[in-house]
């Protein structure tokens, strides 16, 4: 009787014709062994939790599983399921509030999948995350507590990897991905409910996907939509969600007492380092957690802390200091090494756990028994600025509202005391009420490309949470122009089409995409894999000369690029083991992601018809096709040489620059694309190769219009004479 | 338990439990290879199984630290911090005797030595100045007036002066990056 049921509702409920239902009033009451979708009570919900058998599956629980469901029932935010199932089941929109650490992005998904039951009407859920890794580490928890295998029940999706199923009901993944899957299905049909999790980080994507939630929800009153938030402030997403109701989870937080400066400090990292040493001699119990900018800073800390905590043992003046550093660059063994318990008191004095962290620690993670923040008031920015086009990454001063999640570290398991490094005046007239969502500070190109994938052609208008500058969007709609992804219309050209569907920056789709033309698309294949992956090559303080020393043998004098290519053939050609990328200093890890991305991309240039093609190695045309090809994709990307002979001038921006100390070039070059424009301490281009002045010409006629660098003269000679050995060469070819 | 990780990286699932339980790595043992067609200026094999017992051998030698080492060692007290909240710490902490502090603030002497440190790590010149302190960047571009952006902008009804979304109430000009090269803080 079950199985028929099943069946019937399932061919008479097509998912693709859900958005035609005219409302919940209409629909048919469906239920299934003691749960009516829609209407469950915790009472009901805490029944099916307790088996014996699993309620999606028909397989008996595990013991394991009912120790982690007692536990489970202790988070914060199981006390607020009656609550939130009331709210669910009475509005289309929530916006749900809890800090880091209550629980909400495990457990909410699955109140949410036990009132659901997206297996009776063939639907899923979908839960959004901005780091990949997130998604796929709460994805192994969820399936962990409900007794599921990972892939099945309960699955992930994050770019170029895929762990999901037919069977999959609960779907973690990346706020990105679900953005590519609207770009296919604007209505997203296959959902019942989607949650936006970590919504405060204000990702670009998570942004866009705001936007869009606000629109499909008008079209789709069928569907549900969760927003969830870390931070208090959450009035923003409710009045931007037709005034959602909120429901927040009581913190278990403590009060934090919060310390300022009577003086600004003349060197804030040097004050950090006297403020833990304090701590440590002269207050109570407890771990302390330091906010700095970013891994030399972090590196130089833990370094000066354990030299001084050592003798002050040693003196006995205090107990045992272990210190932590904590950055996003760093291996995932060696974050995890944050979580070892504290040393142990000793009779000198108390045994003391030190993190020392970037931002990330103000709301990705939780650390317990951190009881004193040290806080600065700085971190590190990258900020877009259109005009020139550069991309810069700066220290900044954090936001009045980081500040505030900074000090809430420090109470999460007692009362806490958060130093902050600057006076409170500062406090309050420095620095700015929110962090600047990334959207404000990105370039749009890619988003721009999606947009209008997603059918939005009204960039003006769009409903956006916090609207980008102008300026921002005048260079993506014209840098996509140029790349003849957008016509002069503003519509998306068949390259375009073709491009917005790799997971790819738009220059790089389109350098793919135009590869076979140089017959060397297998070659620019695994470039644009090892492009999007992070650097391969490691470089750790301990061994730098080495380090610099073993890539030698891998640089190609003409460039980075084919220096990346050479590092993959070798590691492709046999020799590829873990231990082998040890002795040369290159990151195992990264060359695995580069091959799964390759493998990726190269399933959808079959689907796209590009061709894959190459040229003999042993032609002499070999590295001469990928620097052409490099060009067809970057030529917005190119730099010369300026009259002094000691640094490059960007071609349109006029911007001065240099080429970044990990550049391999043997000779420095009149022309080079680039891949990056970044400013650090200085201008630098990073990843570079020479080109030839004549490819400019011939593979972007549009864009190195004579016209358009009046304002450079030195450039605008340079490219008179290419254009009139261009001229003679084709008058000597006819004759 | 949360890992951390930039965008673009990732660990596959069944990678995944060995990550957690991965042993310390053994040290690098680096093969040298001669170039075959051209001699090569790096060091011999001799000199790079020097230099990596040196690096990696159980006695190595204590490796100099940059350039902090140049700068002159002296003793220093940690000055006490006053808080306007609460009782402030009585104590001054004394650091080792043994050791001297290095918590002090670049020389100018030091500065020198840095950038020349800086200056040899490199492969290629890195002549140009930092920039400065305060420097905005991109603060001498004109504002974008023209170019098919613009044009396309307009065409879906923007102009000058307004901002972007459903009731134009975004900001009007790009999000301002500062220079900060020093260890100030706020003020």
């Amino acid at each position: 009787m079950e199985p028929a049921q099943k069946k019937l509702r399932q061919e008479s409920k097509n998912p693709y014709l859900a958005h035609l239902n005219n409302g919940d009033d209409s629909e048919e009451v469906v239920s299934s062994k003691g749960l009516t979708r829609r209407a469950t009570t915790v009472a009901q919900a805490a029944k099916a939790e307790e088996g014996p058998n699993n309620f999606f599956n028909d397989k008996p629980f595990s013991q394991n599983y009912f120790k982690i469901l007692e536990t489970r029932r202790e988070l914060p935010v199981y006390q607020q399921r009656e609550e939130f199932l009331k709210i669910y089941h009475e509005n289309q929109i929530i916006v749900f509030v809890g800090e880091t650490g209550s629980g909400k992005t495990t457990q909410i998904p699955q109140f949410v999948l036990y009132d659901e039951l997206p297996h009776l009407t063939n639907t899923q859920i979908a839960c959004t995350q901005p780091r990949r890794v997130a998604a796929m580490s709460v994805a192994k928890r969820v399936a962990d507590e409900m007794d599921v295998d990972l892939g099945e029940e309960v699955g992930y999706n994050i770019r170029f990897e895929d762990c999901s199923g037919p069977n999959t009901l609960l779907k973690y993944m990346t706020d990105g991905m679900l953005l590519r899957e609207a770009m296919t299905d604007h209505m997203l049909s296959r959902y019942s409910c989607i949650i936006l999790d970590e919504a405060h980080e204000r990702t670009l994507a998570t942004d866009i996907l705001m936007g869009l939630m606000k629109r499909l929800a008008t079209r789709r009153p069928d569907l549900k939509i969760i927003v969830m938030s870390a931070t208090l402030d959450a009035k923003k997403f409710q009045k931007y969600f037709f005034d959602a109701p909120l429901l927040a989870v009581p913190g278990r937080t403590y009060p934090v007492e919060i310390y300022y400066t009577q003086e600004p400090e003349r060197d804030y990292l040097e004050a950090a380092l006297r403020t833990v040493l304090q701590i440590h001699v002269e207050e109570g119990p407890g771990d302390i957690l330091v906010f700095l900018t970013g891994e030399e800073e972090i590196e130089d800390a833990c370094r000066k802390i354990t030299l001084e905590a050592d003798d002050l043992v040693r003196e006995g003046a205090a107990g045992p200091l272990k210190v932590y550093p904590l950055y996003g660059s760093l291996p995932p063994n060696q974050q995890q090494r944050i979580f070892e318990p504290t040393p142990e008191d000793t009779k000198s004095g108390y045994g003391r756990k030190v993190v020392i962290s970037t931002n990330i620690a103000e709301t990705s993670l939780t650390i317990d028994g951190i009881v004193y923040v040290v806080d600065p008031g700085f971190s590190k920015q990258k900020i877009y600025n259109p005009r020139i086009r550069v991309e810069s990454l700066l220290v900044s001063p954090i936001s009045k509202a980081s500040a505030q999640q900074r000090a809430g570290r420090a109470g999460r398991t007692r009362p806490g005391k958060c130093f902050r490094l600057y006076t409170e005046e500062a406090f309050r007239k420095e620095l700015i009420e929110q962090t600047y969502p990334e959207i404000l500070r990105s370039n749009l190109s890619s988003t721009v490309l999606e947009l209008k994938k997603l059918g939005i052609d009204d960039l003006v208008h769009f409903d956006y949470m916090d609207p980008p500058a102008p300026e921002t969007m005048m260079r993506a709609l014209e840098e996509l122009n140029y790349l003849n992804c957008l016509d002069d219309n503003g519509d998306l050209t068949p390259l375009g089409r073709k491009a917005s569907e790799f997971p790819l920056d738009p220059n790089l789709a389109v350098m793919l995409i135009r590869s076979p033309e140089f017959y060397c698309s297998n070659e620019v294949l695994s470039l644009t894999a090892l492009l999007s992956v992070p650097n391969v090559f490691v470089r750790p303080n301990s061994a730098r000369k080495l380090a610099d020393e073993m890539r030698q043998q891998f640089t190609h004098p003409d460039g980075d690029h084919l220096t990346l290519l050479n590092v993959y053939h070798a590691y492709k050609s046999g020799e590829g083991t873990a231990d082998w990328c040890w002795n040369h200093f290159l990151s195992h890890r990264a060359l695995i992601s580069a091959d799964n991305v390759r493998k990726q991309l190269r399933r959808t240039m079959e689907r796209q018809e590009v061709e894959l093609i190459s040229t003999p190695f042993d032609d002499k045309n070999y590295y001469v096709n990928i620097r052409r090809a490099l060009v067809s994709g970057f030529f917005m990307q190119v730099a010369k040489k300026s009259a002094n002979g000691k640094n490059y001038v960007t071609m349109k921006d006029n911007q001065v620059v240099s080429l970044h100390p990990s550049c391999g070039l043997s000779v420095t070059p009149e022309w080079v694309v680039y891949n990056e424009f970044v400013l650090t301490t200085k201008s630098f281009i990073r990843n570079v190769t020479a080109i030839r002045p004549e490819w400019l010409i011939e593979l972007a006629p549009n864009y190195y219009d004579l016209d358009d660098f009046d304002n450079n003269k030195e450039v605008k000679s340079a490219l008179q004479k290419v254009y009139q050995m261009a001229a003679r060469s084709k008058k000597n070819a006819r004759r | 338990m949360a890992i951390i990780v930039e965008d673009g990286s990732f660990i596959t699932s069944s990678q995944w439990e060995n990550v957690e339980a991965s042993p310390k790595p053994p040290p690098r043992k680096p093969k040298i290879v001669q170039p075959k067609k051209k001699p090569s200026k790096h060091l011999s094999n001799e000199d790079a199984l020097e230099k990596y017992e040196m690096l990696f051998g159980e006695r190595r030698k204590e490796v100099e630290l940059d350039y902090m080492s140049h700068i002159a060692e002296e003793e220093t007290s940690l000055s006490m911090i006053e808080y306007d909240r609460h009782f402030a710490l009585q104590t001054d902490v004394k650091l080792s005797k043994k050791r001297k502090s290095k918590l002090v603030e670049m020389t100018p002497k030091g500065l020198k030595k840095r950038k020349r440190v800086q200056i040899q790590e490199g492969s290629v010149s890195t002549n140009t100045k930092k920039r400065m302190d305060g420097h905005v960047v991109g603060s001498s571009a004109p504002a974008i007036n023209n170019g098919k952006g613009k044009q396309l902008l307009e065409m879906m009804g923007w102009s000058r002066g307004k901002g972007l979304g459903s009731e134009n109430q975004g900001m009007v000009d790009p999000v301002v990056a500062v220079v900060k090269n020093n260890k100030q803080g706020l003020h």
